[in-house]
């Protein structure tokens, strides 16, 4: 290996995670396993001793409730797997496309021609971060200041007021498909989608393969460019989708719509032990993230707890989560 | 006049030279197109920015310069801004110690965790980032929680001028850590943790104790915004700050800190301040709403780390080409 | 060494019996070292020999399993580093450990344990002119970036930086390896006057000039026991690598092919960073071209330039014809030139997914339809590549960190299968990898030049290349210094060619 002086190189500190560890192997997923039951169970037992947990109408509520996360967590995934951390700019995103398709009914668009506009413009702002990460700007921040222009550009659109469908409100806002909710349906849709993809595509295998090892997946031929694109691009759908069903369900959305929803997806990753890192993961393990913070909060508001305990356990359960899953990736790279 | 500029201290000051620039022509244009901001006034403004963006900005400057991220500097601000309304009996300056110590116990204990377990310090502080937020509420017991008795905090709204206690204080505050960061070891070794993290290691500078600090730092100084915004306020609301994350980050990078570590001062952070609360105040000035600021903040920051970026590569490119005629007894 | 043994200094460091074993394999087998204060002791010896390992013992890196240590007639125990410093020993390490956007001063500093808390730039300036001076940076600005400094600057400042620490056992490992002539002269120079103030430095290298010119003694290092020292005055090139000489190769090399057959990849005056003159040279089908020589011979600067893992390369390379654009990794690849760096686990293999997926990932868009993969496809064709290269074909699904360095290799290297490429790259074939998989390697390597690829390796292992390949090109400090095959080269030719310069060099 040739020395060639003082590297001239700029590493990535803030990208500096720790590096993605052996996953699989028989032994390897019992003390995953063990965690996950601990958190399971805990759960399970809180929640028997709360009243009304065990009715259907309140585990539809949980669906309900998890469904818009579990759905951007979801589509996130392909974004964290690959390498390139999360984006801070999701709520706003959501509330973008939320607004565009109410204020697109109101002038009368037709439904369908609506949701690909809709669309279509999400993945134009989704590809063009996709570009500007790929060609190496941080992406943390680059999701950060994005999200904090679509804020300003849509405040100044909508002048800071309520947007409503009004006459045209659509009618499926409330519609279930079997006796199931409609975003509930998409959550299933959209975490079949993504994993499909994940496990089965080339571009996926291309994703993973990025996040667990950069240059080898470079010197191997896998453009990291093309990678990062599509991943934002998935990203983009799953926010169009969950901006969209907001938007059917209400009837109408201001800019501080959705505001949470970018520190409950990140959550839902993190919990689900999706590696910022990369490399390890999967949309799956997003969408039982999703879940498990859903079932947590909803035993909380059974319970009565105020907002502040909520966000405050579910902050602690995410550090909790994200301590165990680093101590875990620690032993598994030493043996 | 080449070797002029190439000497230590051209070299440093070659850092400052762009900020300046930027202020000086920010600060020209809106003094010529706003009315409210020009003289005294616009001075008084500027300082303003100090106490709250300013201190937030210098801490996230410190964990930054150590190659890390502290992204729960906004739900610091707001937890140390509840402390301090409850800690009131304490007195003015009693409330906002307390506060500032509690903050900075908890940004040691980040900085601990992330330090020996190795964790990425953008994942831990995302989770931290919920668990403070949380915690404000619970501090402010779900709903804003005034000051019981307001006049407490009169002492702040004071103003000597173009100062007040507040902009005072924090000014003070970037000189002492001005001089920790460049005179002492434990601020070099920050630095050096930043810059070159494994040749760091080579050398013998241990890890956990710079990202202590700086962790420790970067909550301390979140805590003491958020604690003398709130008092100045007179009550401290729960989901305060949130914005605080994007304008400290900014205002930092603006100001010439480096986002891959290592390199920048207290003096660019200073810089990056006056051109964020300069152009802040210039929109508020006019009339438009905080939704606006935040969009033109974006740009900024986005503008920011374009360019640092591109320059990095220009560096890289020439830097390698001088290293192909290296070799060989020619010399 | 008898004759003057009374007047003589007595050794300052002695070393008896040491042993270490990792796993399988010696790396240190009952050796003795000796130095004496104020004398500059070579240590020689090919990669893997075990000079490293003794290097790592002495700075307390390492434990050792037996063997006994003494400093200046008192026992020792330098494990851990601390320990070894505390002791008065210091290491240079190949890594560099200067913090780039600090000063000079402040790297003299940091991490030194004993330091004042305030660094004032006045004291510590002054501090650091008084220590740069003694190696030879008297004019140097202590206030200065480090980033700013000359690669020679920057060896020199390594070597201050034990001074600060007030060593007086010295390791420098390979301290020239990227230096000019003149910053070389430079090196040797502080090193002198560092050894007149009562210091010991052992030397390790790779280059015989450097020996001959600065070190009063040489040990030599083979198979992982040591040879005693001799004075160097004693010595010439010669003798000094007939003691290098000996390992034993046997049946570790297939035969070779009979004749090869066409140009393939063709090097004409390809100048690339790393290179002090244009190299050129012509790989056939179903021959193996050996590039070797030592850190910084230019070697591995060339095998990367043709991987297109360059970044300012001149000159002109062409496959079967068509010129190579060598400034895209990825142009090159798709033009069929497979590259496998010397570094598996940071770019070779992905440590934590499984075998199969490794094996496949150059290949995986050949095996898939619109974008779906062909999972049967898949497995079939990684099947075929892993009984290839006899490794474990039921457990292609377990991940690739669980296989042994050298299964590790066979994955890095058989991935590339699948590709079909024309020319295959490899830097290191077999570093880190035990006998019997080296063996296994080897036998493949032949057998995909038999079908026709072209190979070229860059090795630092001569007999490595001098086994395995066909035609063999010497580097040595940047400059392609002879390129003959096999058969007319014996390996001390070799072995001098890449540690010495001679006649034909010029």
């Amino acid at each position: 290996m040739e020395r060639a002086g003082l590297r001239a190189e700029q590493p990535e500190p803030l990208a500096a995670g720790g590096a993605a560890a052996p996953a699989g192997g028989r032994a390897e997923w019992v003390p995953l396993a063990i965690i996950y039951g601990l958190l399971a169970a805990g759960t399970i037992f809180v929640a028997a001793i709360t009243p009304n947990f065990l009715s259907a109408s309140n585990f539809e509520a949980i669906l309900r409730n998890t469904a818009l996360v579990g759905i951007v967590a979801v589509a996130m995934t392909p974004i964290t797997l690959s390498g390139n951390f999360v984006s801070l700019g999701i709520s706003q995103s959501a509330m973008a496309a939320m607004l565009g398709f109410i204020f697109l009914i109101r002038e009368g668009w037709s439904q369908p021609i609506a949701v690909l506009a809709v669309l279509a413009g999400l993945v134009v702002i989704g590809i063009a971060q996709g570009f500007i990460v790929s060609a190496g700007l941080n992406p943390v921040l680059t999701t950060l200041a994005a999200g904090a222009i679509i804020f300003g550009i849509a405040a100044e659109l909508t002048e800071g007021r309520v947007i409503r469908m009004g006459e045209n409100r659509v009618g499926w806002g409330n519609d279930e498909l079997l006796g199931i909710p409609l975003e509930v349906v998409w959550f299933a849709v959209v975490t079949i989608v993504v994993t499909l993809l994940i496990t089965k595509t080339v571009i996926g295998r291309h994703t993973v393969l990025t996040g667990a090892n950069r240059e080898s997946a470079e010197i191997s031929g896998i453009s990291f460019r093309w990678v990062t694109i599509v991943a934002f691009v998935i990203f983009s759908v799953g926010l169009t989708i969950a901006g969209i069903l907001n938007a059917g369900g209400f009837g109408q959305g201001e800019i501080n719509s959705l505001s949470t929803l970018t520190i409950d997806s990140i959550a839902a990753l993190l919990v689900g032990g999706v590696a910022i890192a990369g490399g390890e993961g999967s949309p799956l393990r997003s969408a039982g993230g999703a879940l498990l913070i859903g079932v947590i909060s909803n035993v909380m508001v059974l319970n009565d707890f105020s907002t502040g305990g909520r966000l405050a356990v579910q902050g602690g359960v995410v550090v909790i989560v994200v301590i165990l899953l680093e101590l875990l990736r620690r032993r598994r790279a030493v043996r | 006049m080449r070797r002029a500029l190439s000497t230590p201290l051209a070299l440093r000051l070659r850092g400052y030279v762009l900020p300046l620039v930027v202020l000086i022509a920010v600060w020209i244009y809106i003094s010529a197109t706003t009315e409210t901001f020009r003289g005294d006034a616009a001075f008084f403004s500027v300082l303003e920015g100090f106490p709250l963006m300013g201190l937030v900005a210098l801490g996230l400057a410190v964990t930054i310069i150590a190659g890390e991220l502290d992204l729960s500097v906004g739900s610091m601000a707001a937890v140390a801004g509840a402390i301090a309304v409850r800690a009131a009996d304490a007195g003015l300056v009693g409330a906002i110690v307390i506060a500032v110590a509690v903050g900075t116990l908890l940004g040691a204990i980040q900085g601990g965790l992330i330090a020996k377990i190795g964790i990425n310090s953008l994942v831990f502080t995302i989770g931290t980032l919920i668990l403070l937020r949380g915690v404000a509420w619970l501090l402010c017991g779900n709903a804003p929680l005034p000051l019981e008795d307001v006049t407490v905090s009169d002492p702040l709204l004071e103003r000597y001028g173009i100062f007040s206690p507040a902009s005072i204080t924090a000014l003070v505050v970037f000189v002492i850590f001005g001089l920790f960061l460049a005179y002492t070891r434990y601020g070099r070794e920050i630095y050096a943790i930043g810059g070159a993290r494994a040749e760091a290691a080579a050398a013998g500078v241990s890890r956990t104790r710079p990202l202590v600090l700086a962790f420790a730092i970067s909550g301390g100084l979140a805590s003491m915004a958020g604690a003398l915004a709130t008092m100045r306020g007179g009550s401290a609301a729960p989901e305060n700050y949130a914005d605080l994350l994007l304008a400290g980050a900014a205002a930092a990078l603006l100001g010439g800190i480096s986002l891959y570590g290592g390199r920048g001062t207290v003096l660019n952070v200073a810089f990056g301040v006056a051109i964020l609360t300069a152009v802040t105040a210039g929109l508020a000035a006019r009339g438009e709403p905080n939704s606006t600021v935040q969009l033109v903040t974006g740009v900024l920051l986005l503008l920011v780390i374009a360019v640092e970026f591109i320059a990095s590569r220009v560096a890289r490119r020439s830097t390698l080409a001088s290293d192909a005629g290296n070799l060989g007894p020619s010399g | 060494m008898t004759t003057s043994e009374t007047t003589d200094p007595a050794p300052r460091l002695v070393v008896r019996g040491l042993s270490k074993r990792y796993g399988s394999v010696q790396a240190l087998d009952d050796v003795d070292f000796e130095l004496r204060a104020g004398e500059v002791m070579a240590l020689l010896g090919e990669n893997g020999a075990g000079k490293s390992t003794l290097v790592k013992v002495l700075a307390g890196l390492v434990q050792p399993d037996a063997g006994s240590i003494e400093i200046d007639g008192k026992q020792a125990s330098l494990f851990p580093s601390a320990r070894s410093q505390a002791a008065g020993v210091a290491v240079v390490h190949q890594e560099y450990s200067l913090v780039p956007t600090m000063t000079v001063g402040e790297n003299l500093l940091l991490g030194q344990v004993h330091t004042s808390r305030v660094w004032l730039p006045f004291r510590l300036n002054a501090r650091a002119r008084e220590i740069i001076a003694e190696v030879g940076l008297e004019g140097l600005d202590p206030r200065t970036p480090v980033e700013r400094l000359s690669v020679a600057e920057l060896q020199l400042l390594e070597i201050a930086r034990l001074l600060v620490r007030d060593a007086q056992i010295l390791i420098l490992d390979e301290p020239t390896a990227a230096l000019a002539d003149r910053e070389i002269e430079r090196v040797m120079d502080v090193i002198r006057r560092l050894t007149e103030g009562g210091r010991s430095v052992i030397y390790v290298t790779h280059r015989l000039p450097e020996v001959f010119q600065l070190a009063d003694r040489a040990t030599v290092f083979r198979n992982g026991r040591s040879q005693p020292p001799a004075r160097t005055a004693d010595l010439n090139v010669d003798a000094l690598i007939g003691m290098m000489l000996g390992r034993e190769l046997g049946a570790m090399f297939p035969d070779r092919a009979s004749a090869p057959g066409e140009p393939v990849l063709e090097v004409d005056e390809l100048v690339a960073p790393g290179l002090a003159e244009p190299v050129s040279f012509v790989a056939r089908a179903g021959e193996i071209v050996g590039l070797t020589g030592q850190l910084g011979s230019g070697a591995s600067a060339t095998a990367q330039a043709i991987a297109g893992r360059a970044l300012n390369t001149a000159g002109r390379v062409t496959l079967n014809g068509d010129e190579l654009r060598l400034r895209s990794h990825a142009a090159v690849l798709r033009a069929g030139v497979a590259y496998c760096s010397a570094d598996r686990k940071r770019d070779g293999i992905f440590f934590g997914r499984a075998i199969r997926e490794n094996l496949s990932s150059p290949w995986l868009t050949s095996v898939s339809q619109n974008g779906w993969i062909g999972a049967r496809r898949e497995r079939e064709r990684a099947r075929e590549i892993a009984g290839r290269f006899a490794i474990d074909v039921e457990r292609l699904g377990s991940p690739v960190g669980t296989l042994s360095g050298g299964n590790q290799q066979k994955v890095a290297v058989g991935k590339w299968l699948g590709t079909t490429p024309s020319v295959l790259v490899l830097e290191e074939p077999t570093r880190g990898v035990d006998v019997g998989a080296r063996a296994e390697i080897y036998q493949r390597l032949r057998d995909l030049c038999n079908e026709g690829l072209a190979i070229v390796i860059s090795s630092s292992d001569t007999a490595e290349v001098r086994g395995l390949c066909d035609t063999i090109a010497t580097f040595y400090r940047g400059r392609l210094t002879s390129i003959r095959p096999h058969d007319q080269w014996t390996e001390e030719e070799l072995r001098r060619e890449v540690m010495h310069e001679t006649a034909e060099a010029a």
